[in-house]
Formats: C-alpha cells, structure tokens, sequence
C-alpha cells in the first residue's frame, strides 16, 4: 500500500518530465569595432582602459534555449559568451536558467531559476538585436561611487584609488548590467493584453548582480506594465533589497544586509508612424556606509543618498529603406548631496549618442552608436567619446 | 490623389460596415470571397488569400471586395487592371499537374526557435492553419516556352494577428499589389529585407496599406516591433500557382502545352524544383518531397 503510494507520488512529481516537447534553440554571435576617447574606462562609458584604441573582435555571443516540458511547463535557458567588463571575450556565464509554470487557464505563471530582473523597459532587451543602441543607457553602465565591498566614498575610482581582494574600487551601476537575478517571479496578466504585473523575490537589490559573496542577499522587484492605447506603453517598477557584500575591507562593519538600496522607475514608448519614442526614468535611494579612505575605516552609522538617472529615445524608421532606423538618445544621471557636507556625492552627468542600423537580411544585422559625454566638474569629460561598430549574426 | 481618394472611401465604407461585419456569418464571408473571384483574374487553384476566420476574414473579404469591385470608385490605374487576363498564345489549355506534398513534420527532437524566449512573456502566436508553414506550400507551374500573361492577383491581402503573419505564404504574381492589414490592438510594422520599398512605418490597428510587389522571388517580411515575426510574399512570375490542401495535395488546372518547372515553395523547408512537358489534355502527377530520410 505504502508501495503504491510512494509509486503514486513519484508518478506525480515525475508528470512535468513526462512528455517533452521539442527543443528550440536559437543562436546569436556579436562582432564589434570600437574605439573610445583618452579618458575611456569601461565604468564610465564601457570601453575598457586599455582598449580605448581601434580594436575589433567577437564582442558577445549567445545560445538560447526552450524545452517544453510538458502542459505549461517548460525550461528555457541562454548561454552568454561575453567580454569580462570589456576586456578579452573569456567570460562564459547562464544568465538565464529557469523553470516556468503557466497553470492552464490561469493569468498566472510562475518562473523559478534565474531571470529578467522585473525592473524597467530596458532589461527586456538583453540581445544586441534587440537594442537600438549598441550601449547601455547610464543607469546601467555607468558606475557610480558606491561600491558593494567599500560602501561610499566619493572620488571613487579615479581619485581615491581604495583596494578589496586586490582590485581597484570604481563602485558600481544603479541596476546591474546583466539584467538578470535569480529567485521566484510570478507573472499576472491582470487585463487581457491591457495590463500586466510581475512579481519578484530575488537574491538582492537591483545593483546587486550575481556575485557570490555573502552574506544572503534578498531583495523585491515589481513592475506594472499596461498598454492604455495602441499607440502607448507605460511601465511602473518598484524595486528593494541588500547588496553589500562581506569581505576584509569592511570586515569590522555589522550588519552588512542593514543596508539597501530602493529605486522606483517608470518607463514610456509612444509609436507613431516611422517614429518611436521611448524613456525610462530612475530614481534610486541608497542607505550606505561612508568609507574613510584617509582613515581606512568607515564612520558608524549609515549616510542616505540619493540620484536620478533617465534617458529618453527617438527613433525613426527609414520609409524608403525597410530594416533601416536612425536614432538619438539623451540621457543624464544627477546626484543628491551628502547630507551634511553640501557636496554631490557623484558627479552629474549627461550623455548624447547617435545611432544607425540596417539589417542586411533575415540573419545579419550592423548596427553604429557613437556617443559624447560631459561629466560636470572633469575636465577630461569631453575624452570621454566612444564608437561601436557591431555586426550581428543570429539563427 | 484619386488613389487617396479611393483609399479614403475605403476606409470609410470598411468603418461603416465594421458594425455589420462583425456580426457577418459565414456563409457571407465566402459570398464575399466568391464575388471576389468572379471579378479579379483568378488564377486557377485556390484563392491567393485564404479563408481566414472570423473577423480576419470578414474585413479582409469586405476590402477585397471593395478594392476589386468594378462599378465603385477605382481609380484609372487600378480599374485597368481588372481586365480580363489576356489567354496565353498557345493552342491547348487543358491540361492538368497534380500531386502530394511529403510535408516535413515536426516530430525532431530540436529545431530552431522562434528567438530568444523572455521569461513570462511568450511570444504571442496565433492557431490559425494560416500560421502554419505546412498548410501554405505552395507549387506554382512556371512555363518554359512561352511567357505568359501576369494579371495581378486580387484579394492579396496580408494580416498580422496575434503577432503572426496570415497567411504565413502569401502568392501572388509579380507586379500585384498586396494590402497589408493590422488586426491587433497594438502597432505593428512591416518591413521586408528582399523588397526594401516595402516598410511600413508603426500603424494602428485596422489600416490598410498597400505596397506594389514589383519584384519576383521569396519577398521576406517582418516586424520591427515583433522581431520573431516572419511572413512571405510569393512573387511569382507565373498565374499558374495554388497552395497545397491540408491533406498535402494539390491540383493546378488549366495548364497550356509546353514544358514548365514546377516549383514548390515552403516557408521552412524552402524549394523544390521539378521539370516536366504537358501536352494535349493530359493530366499528370507529380509529387514532391520535403520529409528528410
Ligand atoms: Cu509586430
């Protein structure tokens, strides 16, 4: 009886594994052009030190893979290939990895494994194909003077030189590059093709990123998106959690999960005819211990910062070249003040970058971004230019 | 301007009768498509657009029939295009190609997908046969020996619903106009990489465009919205053309003596190419197949 019972309960646990469907996979692989201005650094406009000459070379490339399991379940995955924070395309990482539940006839589905980070317009559009833009916007790229191991301290990076496990801190981006997290999302279509929201809980705040240092790092992400016309999308994200990580540099602070970082963003795309126009906006709070870099220690308690980061997109489809688009981006990042010192505790910023791409045919795609930056108060910021040339293959 | 005009009343009419469409039967619909036929100069075989169903179909046939029909406001241009096609100069006409199609199942254990898949967002898909590459193979007999008339095809309309193109393989003859329809509640585009002069800007929701298919060969269309959305006009340089039934088989009639390459068309699988001489009323078989071994 116990037998046939345990027999039963295997069977059962057993029915997703079933009948699987057939696999589908696709492929993409991007080869770029680049070249940056004097002062380029990966964290300030994604070409690396010491590749701010021409250069060219594979740039990224992904397997992408779904498995249906069986009724509403399914596995799907990507493999990335990609340049280690602009450097030589060594890293292999699974950014994406995870089993989704769709109950049949329910507006519900589960996702569990890692993810898209359910924030903003842009983590949707992780392959280059995807992008009009070759770069990511500055929320994204940009690194701004908190780092997960040393807290704050502003001139991070380029003036005050601070080491953790033998590397140079340059703090990090207001929502991690990557775009993905791992944990349990639920997805909820609550007006048929109107509006939807998705839920998650997650192994850290938006920054955070994949790094396996501890302590365990949690965190909470939604995102309501609707299409109130036809012609109009709008989104409203809402995102919380730790991402400090333990290690010698902050060996003596408590309560590393103490502090968090929250951020609120909305996002818009209106089409019409052969324009787009689209825009995200950020605004993100830290509370954060301030690092003393002259003392080697930080100052007890925890400092509230705060920044703004958006951008906003047209783009225009060629009517007498289909496949064809041009495209111009603004985007900005402004910083609060330190409270009590009157100083920003980065420095503001604005960025402009022009954009073409044409698909030469259903598998070959080249895309151009060249963009110019000015960092208020560096003189060196008009160095700061960058070119991409990125050619796309894709089956 | 006439064609503004023409396009204008249109789209008028179509809004006007969007309240009586919708609630259209479908015995109306085929009366729609039927009349279609009767005016336009139909290729033997099937119809180039489908029956699609429900309210695709009603719209489309309602357009179609609106577009084509001679006693309303055409323009010059298109109204001259109505004529009658002029019969080929060839003694004979009878004669008959028929076949199966060996059509490539689905039984693999991998293939490619239909792009990279976002969690909790599927790509959207429509069930219609008409998204399906295997109900839209289409073989079309091109002659060998003479260069027959090209009239173009009426009823060419192309829809995108529920981010699919419909139908999935679209034939016509090369010089047609193809009408390009948006049945969801959101914009779509339409741009082809095999036809640049085909690209269609971000239109809402129940506007027809029509592009001038003036180039032979596989035109390719897609989104730029929906980026795994892949649809094909069939330009051919041919009026002897028909899509394949669910069953596989096909049946071209009305064929003149002469030698023809028999082409089949697959959205997937791509060509197939076959020769043969028909002669004196007869009627032939010839199959085709694209199950891999
Ligand atoms: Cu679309």
């Amino acid at each position: 009886m116990r037998t046939a019972r345990l027999l039963a309960t295997l069977k059962l646990a057993a029915l997703p594994l079933a009948l699987p469907g057939q696999l589908e996979f696709n492929a993409s692989a991007s080869f770029e052009l680049s070249g940056g201005g004097d002062k380029s650094h990966y964290y300030y406009n994604e070409i690396h030190e010491d590749y701010r000459g021409w250069r060219a070379g594979l740039a990224q490339a992904n397997l992408m893979a779904r498995w249906p399991l069986a009724s509403g379940w399914q596995l799907q995955g990507r493999l990335l290939l990609e340049r280690d924070q602009g450097q030589r395309p060594e890293q292999l990482s699974l950014p994406q990895f995870n089993l989704e539940w769709a109950p049949k006839k329910s507006a519900v589905r589960f996702t569990l494994g890692r993810f898209l980070y359910p924030f903003g317009a842009f983590n949707g559009r992780q392959l280059p194909a995807e992008r009009t833009f070759i770069a990511r916007p500055l929320a994204y790229s940009y690194y701004v003077n908190i780092s997960e191991k040393a807290g704050f301290f502003p001139g991070m990076g380029d003036q005050a030189k601070i080491k953790a496990d033998g590397e140079t801190q340059w703090g990090s981006t207001l929502l991690y590059y990557g775009g993905y997290a791992a944990g349990l999302k639920a997805h909820w279509e609550i007006c048929p093709r109107k509006a939807w929201l998705d839920a998650a809980v997650v192994n850290g705040a938006p920054t955070a990123g994949p790094r396996p240092g501890g302590p365990l790092k949690w965190g909470f992400a939604s995102r309501l998106s609707a299409q109130p016309d036809f012609w109009w999308k709008q989104g409203l994200s809402l995102a919380y959690g730790t991402f400090m990580e333990r290690t010698g540099i902050n060996a003596g602070l408590e309560g590393l999960n103490a502090f968090r970082q929250a951020l609120i963003g909305t996002d818009c795309q209106f089409s019409f005819g052969y324009f787009e126009l689209s825009g995200e906006l950020i605004a993100a709070t830290y509370r954060v211990p301030r690092y003393q870099p002259e003392e080697g220690n930080f100052v007890p308690g925890a400092v509230h910062l705060k920044a703004i980061s958006g951008y906003a997109d047209i783009k225009y489809s060629l009517p007498f070249l289909g496949g064809a688009y041009l495209a111009y981006r603004i985007g900005g990042m402004r910083f609060g003040k330190i409270p009590g010192e009157g100083e920003q505790w980065d420095n503001n910023l604005r960025r402009h970058s022009l954009a073409a791409g044409y698909r030469v045919n259903s598998f070959l795609l080249v895309q151009a971004t060249g963009s110019v930056q000015q960092v208020e108060d560096k003189a060196w910021s008009r160095h700061q230019q960058a070119f991409r040339l990125m050619v796309t293959a894709f089956y | 301007m006439l064609k503004t005009a023409f396009l204008l009343t249109a789209c008028l009419s179509l809004l006007v009768s969007r309240f009586q469409i919708a609630h259209s039967t479908r015995g109306e619909i085929s009366r729609g498509g039927e009349k279609a036929q009767k005016i336009g100069a139909q290729p033997p075989g099937e119809s180039a657009h489908p029956r699609l169903c429900g309210l695709a179909c009603a719209v489309s046939s309602k357009i179609n029939a609106l577009s084509f029909e001679p006693d309303i406001a055409a323009p010059p241009a298109m109204a001259a295009r109505q004529q009658p096609p002029q019969p080929p100069p060839r003694p004979g006409n009878a004669n008959e190609l028929y076949g199966t199609i060996g059509l490539p199942h689905a039984g693999r254990w991998m293939a490619r997908g239909k792009g990279y898949n976002k969690d909790g967002a599927p790509a959207m898909h429509s069930d219609d046969p008409m998204a399906d590459p295997n109900r839209n193979v289409i073989v079309s007999a091109h002659p060998l020996d003479f260069a027959p008339a090209l009239p173009p095809t009426p009823e060419a309309v192309v829809t995108q619903k529920e981010q699919t193109f419909l139908p999935c393989v679209l034939p016509v003859t090369v010089g047609s106009t193809v009408y390009f329809m948006n049945e969801d509640q959101f914009v779509h585009s339409i741009y082809s990489m095999t036809l640049r002069s085909i690209a269609i800007g971000r239109r809402p929701p129940g506007e027809m465009h029509p592009r001038k298919i003036d180039k032979p060969g596989v035109i390719q269309l897609t989104c730029d919205i929906h980026t795994h959305m892949r649809g094909v006009v069939l330009s051919l340089e041919t009026p002897y053309f028909t899509r394949a039934g669910a069953d596989g088989r096909y049946r071209l009639r009305g064929l003149p003596d002469g030698r023809y390459r028999i082409e089949a068309y697959h959205l997937d699988a791509g060509k197939r190419t076959l020769e043969t001489t028909l002669s004196g009323g007869q009627a032939k078989q010839l199959d085709f197949n694209y199950v891999k071994p």
